[in-house]
């Protein structure tokens, strides 16, 4: 089975036929791959309205400056990782804001640095999910404590992830965790494992939440 | 283990974080001034508080940023968070 649209699958070595019915006899955790264009790590001084204005002119978007919060628009997803630090996506492969976030912000005290290619990210949702997710993780991933328009920087499965929960208007939640490229084969397999009790499958649909 | 409060990120999981040590040492002026044994004492030596102290954390597997507690050594107890810069709730440290 291959995955559409992406050159390089961070589940590249994974049997992703190899789905396993859980004890209730279905598959209470699906996984899938979310196809992200360009990751842009974005530093600056949120107290200065120029930089604000700066970020907001190409990206559309307000800056995030509450802690652990995400702003989706349009396929632009723009992560809180510290308080002059946010992480950007964006998943519309016609869209590229890294050139435009230099040009916008020339000459202000600033870093945009492309995180491409470093990065992957996939989608863990269904019933059980966040059961699963929570055996490797120790952060309170429950709707009322983790809402949508949160993300966390965490330890899941001994690698530092960025979980942001995708609610779907179904009111089912997808978790998406971003991870360094080079841990995703480790923390796929973990989950995998993880998984058993309650079952998963491979899903290729790239339903990844709102934006 | 431990629930410390990240003053940006709030109660995280001790696992998150790394510790840093005495805080308030700050970096002589002149250090080229400073005889052997001060230079000696400002790289090397640290206090041993039994009861409150104040230490530097980091949240390293969260938003990285490093902050202070004031941490009762005998009973694990953070008493007080605060970001780099703010004044400690004891006062301004010798
Ligand atoms: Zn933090």
């Amino acid at each position: 089975m291959t995955i559409s649209g992406s050159k390089h699958s961070q589940f590249v070595g994974i049997d992703l036929d190899a789905s396993f019915k859980g004890i209730a006899g279905d598959y209470g955790v699906w996984f899938n791959e979310i196809s992200v264009t360009e990751f842009v790590n974005l530093r600056g001084d949120s107290t200065h309205s120029g930089f604000l204005t700066g970020v907001q002119r190409v990206t559309g978007v307000e800056l995030p400056v509450i802690p652990n919060t995400v702003v989706r628009s349009g396929g632009l997803s723009c992560h809180w990782l510290g308080p002059d630090e946010w992480l950007m996506t964006v998943k519309k492969p016609e869209v590229s804001i890294m050139q435009d976030l230099e040009d916008s912000l020339s000459g202000l005290h600033i870093a945009v640095t492309d995180l491409t290619g470093g990065q992957s990210l996939f989608g863990v949702g269904g019933r059980q999910s966040r059961d699963v997710l929570s055996a490797a993780c120790t952060l309170d991933l429950h709707a009322d404590a983790f809402a949508q328009g949160s993300c966390a920087q965490t330890i899941l499965a001994h690698s530092n992830v960025l979980i942001t929960p995708a609610f779907q208007s179904s009111g089912d939640c997808v978790f998406e965790v971003l991870v360094r490229r080079s841990y995703a084969d480790h923390l796929i397999r973990w989950l995998m494992d993880a998984a058993h009790e309650d079952g998963f499958e491979f899903r290729l649909d790239d339903n990844s939440g709102l934006d | 283990m431990l629930s410390i409060d990240c003053p940006w990120c709030g109660s995280r999981d001790q696992s998150e974080f790394s510790y840093g040590g005495e805080a308030h040492i700050v970096r002589p002026k002149e250090p080229e001034k400073l005889s052997d044994e001060d230079w000696g004492d400002y790289l090397f030596n640290r206090k041993n508080t039994k009861g409150r102290f104040e230490e530097q954390w980091c949240h390293t597997a969260g938003c990285r940023r490093w902050f202070n507690a004031v941490r009762d050594s005998q009973s694990y107890k953070i008493e007080a968070v605060y970001k780099i810069g703010e004044q400690s709730p004891d006062g301004i440290p010798e």
